[in-house]
């Protein structure tokens, strides 16, 4: 007799799957503009999926997938080194567009080293971030 | 959950150190999604109760207790090697520490071949890196200078079957050689979560006193608990990646995984080819 009630299992992460999330497309508020200082990274979890958002040396803005495309670690811990982000668990930098562009212990970046963009944007002290599940440009109009 | 495992792995897995079973006791160790119970006779033999209908062997090696989990329910068809040290005098017993991580006990193995985590993770970067497969075991060679384990460090790390893995090594410390042995084992409570069981010793240096060595040993314990602390951070916080890209720094991961998997399958599944001669990499 096995009893299973005496253990409960923790649930795993996942990366979600925006497109077939019911969340509406759009602009999205995220976090104010003060929580986020040049340099600094966040996680955002009220998404469509799960996205990390920083601010470069450069004062933009930039988000991504949350989950590292490598071995699947969370940028949100990640250190934002000039305008990229730096995974916590094989140091390999990420751009703003998603491509990987530079890993210290490699030769060279792999083609594949690729993850999903997403596009913010700041006004009067709040930032948002676009979505749209059939993938149409942000339209800056209606924010 | 997709991309889990449909099954605990086959092999042997510690339930603890053989002195905490002591003769005429029953001890509850909660694994494999159950409620086992453990007793020593008065003899010294231990038996286990797991709920099932078929036994399931239990061995002593090594200073500690080790099931067998095999959802086949046959015979084992490997046994981990006696180590000497276990039982020489020249060696201190296993110090042992323990803590549980929120996640499939497969986040454990990649260490193995993990070769870029040691410098953003443990700050820990090495000189040499090898790998090797042959059947039921994988082994990891390392050399580095360690600011936590000292000077000249080799370390040499094998597991035999998913879940017991041993370590020797040895590192210059003001000027003497230490040598230890550390045991990284660890028990999955349910599919999602898993206890580590790790153990150092240290080869008694002659002239030390017992409170010497006592606490060169959690020295041991302390920079190890230190360490599994850096990669639970990550792996409490991390998706699986079934088919990751690597790149040309990384070790071969894909080959630790496709070794890993023969514990996942039923044994008439095991694919062919999953051995690897020792190399650098």
């Amino acid at each position: 007799m096995t009893d299973n009630s005496i253990l409960e299992a923790p649930e795993l992460p996942e990366q979600k799957d925006p497109s077939s999330s019911d969340f509406p497309d759009g602009w999205h508020y995220v976090a104010n503009s003060k929580d986020l200082e040049k340099s600094k990274a966040i996680e955002v979890i009220n998404f469509a999926t799960q996205i990390v958002v920083w601010r470069g040396s450069d004062e933009k803005l930039y988000a991504l997938d949350m989950y590292c495309k490598h071995m699947g670690a969370s940028l949100g811990c990640g250190e934002v080194d000039q305008n990229g982000i730096r995974c916590p668990f094989h140091a390999w930098r990420w751009n703003g567009s998603g491509d990987c562009d530079d890993i210290p212990y490699a030769k060279r970046v792999p083609d594949k080293a690729k993850t999903r963009s997403w596009t913010p944007y700041e006004k009067d002290g709040k930032i948002y971030v676009w979505f749209d599940r059939n993938g149409n440009e942000p339209d800056f109009d209606s924010i | 959950m997709s991309h889990l495992p449909d099954r605990f792995p086959r092999g042997w897995f510690v339930l603890g150190h053989q002195r905490e079973f002591l003769p005429n006791a029953t001890k509850a160790i909660y694994a494999f999604n159950r409620k086992i119970s453990v007793t020593r006779d008065s003899n010294g033999e231990i038996t286990v109760e797991t709920g099932d209908s078929h036994p399931w062997p239990v061995l002593e090696i090594n200073q500690m207790v080790l099931i067998w989990h095999d959802i086949e329910k046959q015979e084992p068809d490997f046994y981990p090697n006696k180590i000497e040290a276990c039982y020489s005098e020249e060696w201190s017993d296993y110090s042992m520490a323990s803590f549980l991580v929120k996640n499939n006990c497969r986040e454990l193995i990649d260490n193995m071949a993990d070769k870029g985590h040691f410098g953003p993770v443990h700050q820990a970067p090495f000189e040499g890196f090898w790998n090797e497969a042959k059947d039921h075991t994988y082994t990891q060679e390392m050399t580095a200078n360690s600011p936590i384990l000292g000077g000249d460090l080799f370390s040499q790390a094998t597991y035999e079957g998913p879940a017991y893995m041993t370590t020797y090594m040895s590192a210059v410390q003001d000027g003497n050689t230490v040598e230890s042995r550390l045991l990284v084992s660890h028990l999955p409570l349910t599919m999602t979560s898993f206890q580590i069981n790790f153990g150092v010793m240290v080869k008694k240096v002659p002239g030390m006193s017992k409170e010497e060595e006592d606490a060169f040993v959690q020295g041991y314990v302390d920079a190890n608990n230190y360490a599994f602390g850096q990669d639970v951070a990550i792996w409490e916080n991390k998706i699986y990646i079934p088919d990751p890209v690597v790149c040309d720094g990384d070790g071969p991961l894909h080959k630790l995984r496709k070794w890993y998997g023969q514990f996942l399958v039923d044994r008439a599944d095991i694919p062919k080819g999953l051995d690897m001669e020792k190399r650098e990499f």
